[in-house]
């Protein structure tokens, strides 16, 4: 425990300034929908069909927000910081194995990301008090969605930003990375939707006398956390895999190797007076 | 040197106090009084050899066994490389410890090394203890033309210059009886070095 211990303080203290910004950030973005909220309100007090606006409004703010809460703290902070200093290489040298390595970075990934979506979960139920409309279920099911990609797409891309073991690699694999995750998050997307029968006509409300609406939420019922829950808790076990996986091996000039327990083959014999070689 | 600029010697104490079993934090804080680094300072305000000296600070502090040093003192100055080799002398007093150490300065191999080897290009030129080595090895000075009265199998490699030849004699004792008159030199690991680097081309200049 000492050592998680330690290891974690190093890896905070080493994003400290990423994590203060960030969520500087999502809080300046909070207050934003708070204060948004209320002007909403005021604006549209007097409006004809204004429940439909507001709920509208406050929906599209909260996925928002949500998105944001999770979207931010998403990639690996640490890491890149780690290449430029040298404590990736020097750390193969520790007593560490690969599997503390890769349970304190997913440690570090939870306690940011769940700090991020109980504050972003906390701003929906606000606004919606705010607004008078009602929490539904649908939130925590689309939270849970946007988990699950927020975990995929950081196994698309760790797998291959594990890799590399200087900066120019860094930037390579995470743009290959990146391009491969978000083709791959898009299609997926596509998939999902059309096993769903969602047609994205008629989302969109055409009459002009009717305010726009989005129903999206009305979709998202309760019983898809059986299977979401459960979802949620393998992208994390393979997140974990993925990163235990590289930090088994050290990448030195372009060759992998495994890092274990080598006995020497041959030792040089020094009591003789000298040995010429 | 692997650890962040943001980083102070207490977040190194810290950090390395749960990763090594044995790390002793009154002797890395000792080590740290006695290099003279501050133990707030962030470690992207030291200097060069502060640097190297908290690396040091940090490896003599987990009562490890065997350390493995990669050109530990190089770009330090005579008298920091003195205080660091008398520190090594006094960390494997106890005789239960070993120190590799890879090094370009010879004088501190000199100074603090038990057995020394020579690799050149990836090849072992010479292994052995070192005062062995310096007790055998010697420099025979002589003419050119006498180049020819020294038995080939004595000679490891010959300089030549304008006033004469040097020859590195790898058994100063024996070759002192053999050569009697000649003046043979005791050599410094640099010189034997030297020697044993141009050993293929046998007569080389400087």
């Amino acid at each position: 425990m000492t050592k998680l211990r330690s290891l974690i303080f190093r890896e905070l203290k080493v994003s400290k300034k990423l994590y203060i910004m960030r969520f500087l950030f999502l809080f300046a973005f909070i207050a934003f929908a708070i204060a948004g909220t209320f002007l909403f309100n005021s604006i549209f007090a007097e409006m004809p069909g204004k429940e439909k606006i507001i709920k509208t409004f406050t929906e599209m703010l909260s996925m928002l927000i949500m998105l944001c809460s999770t979207v931010f703290f998403a990639d690996d902070t640490a890491f890149k910081s780690d290449l430029v200093s040298g404590w990736n290489n020097y750390s193969y040298v520790l007593p560490l194995t690969a599997a503390e390595r890769a349970i304190v970075k997913l440690i570090c990934f939870i306690g940011a990301l769940g700090i991020s979506v109980l504050f972003g979960m906390a701003c929906v139920i606000l606004i919606n008090l705010i607004a008078g409309t009602q929490f539904e279920i649908g939130y925590v099911v689309l939270l849970f969605i946007l988990i699950d990609f927020i975990l995929l797409s950081k196994i698309i891309i760790n797998y291959f930003v594990l890799r590399a073991r200087n900066t120019d690699e860094y930037k390579k694999m995470k743009n290959t990375g990146s391009f491969i995750c978000l083709a791959s998050l898009i299609c997926i997307t596509l998939v999902i939707l059309k096993c769903a029968g969602f047609d994205f006509a008629a989302l969109f409300n055409s009459d002009s006398s009717e305010p726009l609406s989005f129903d999206i939420l009305s979709e998202l019922t309760g019983k898809m956390l059986w299977w979401l829950v459960p979802l949620t808790i393998s992208l994390f076990a393979v997140l974990f895999a993925v990163i235990y996986h590289h930090s088994q091996y050290v990448y030195s000039g372009g060759v992998k190797i495994k890092k274990e327990k080598v006995k020497a083959e041959k030792t040089l014999d020094i009591s003789a007076p000298h040995s010429y070689l | 040197m692997p650890f962040h600029d943001i980083f102070a010697p207490k977040d190194m104490a810290r950090i390395f106090e749960g990763i090594y079993p044995q790390w002793d934090n009154a002797v890395y804080n000792g080590y740290l009084d006695r290099f003279g680094l501050p133990f707030q300072k962030k470690i992207g305000e030291f200097s060069k050899g502060m640097k190297m000296k908290l690396q040091i600070a940090c490896a003599l502090s987990h009562n490890t066994e065997l350390l493995i040093m990669d050109e530990a003192t190089t770009g330090l100055d005579p008298v920091v490389r003195d205080e660091i080799l008398h520190i090594f002398m006094e960390y494997l007093q106890d005789g239960e410890r070993s120190i590799l150490m890879s090094s370009h300065i010879t004088s501190d191999l000199e100074k603090i090394a038990d057995s020394v080897t020579f690799i050149d290009k990836g090849k072992l030129l010479i292994s052995g203890y070192k005062d062995d080595i310096l007790e055998s090895h010697g420099i025979l000075k002589c003419d050119k033309s006498e180049l020819g009265n020294i038995d080939p199998k004595d000679i490891v490699s010959i300089r030549m210059n304008n006033y004469g030849a040097e020859v590195m004699l790898s058994d100063r004792q024996s070759a002192s009886y053999k050569y009697s008159g000649a003046i043979i030199d005791p050599a410094s690991l640099d010189d034997i070095m030297l020697y044993y680097v141009h050993k293929d081309e046998r007569e080389w200049n400087s």
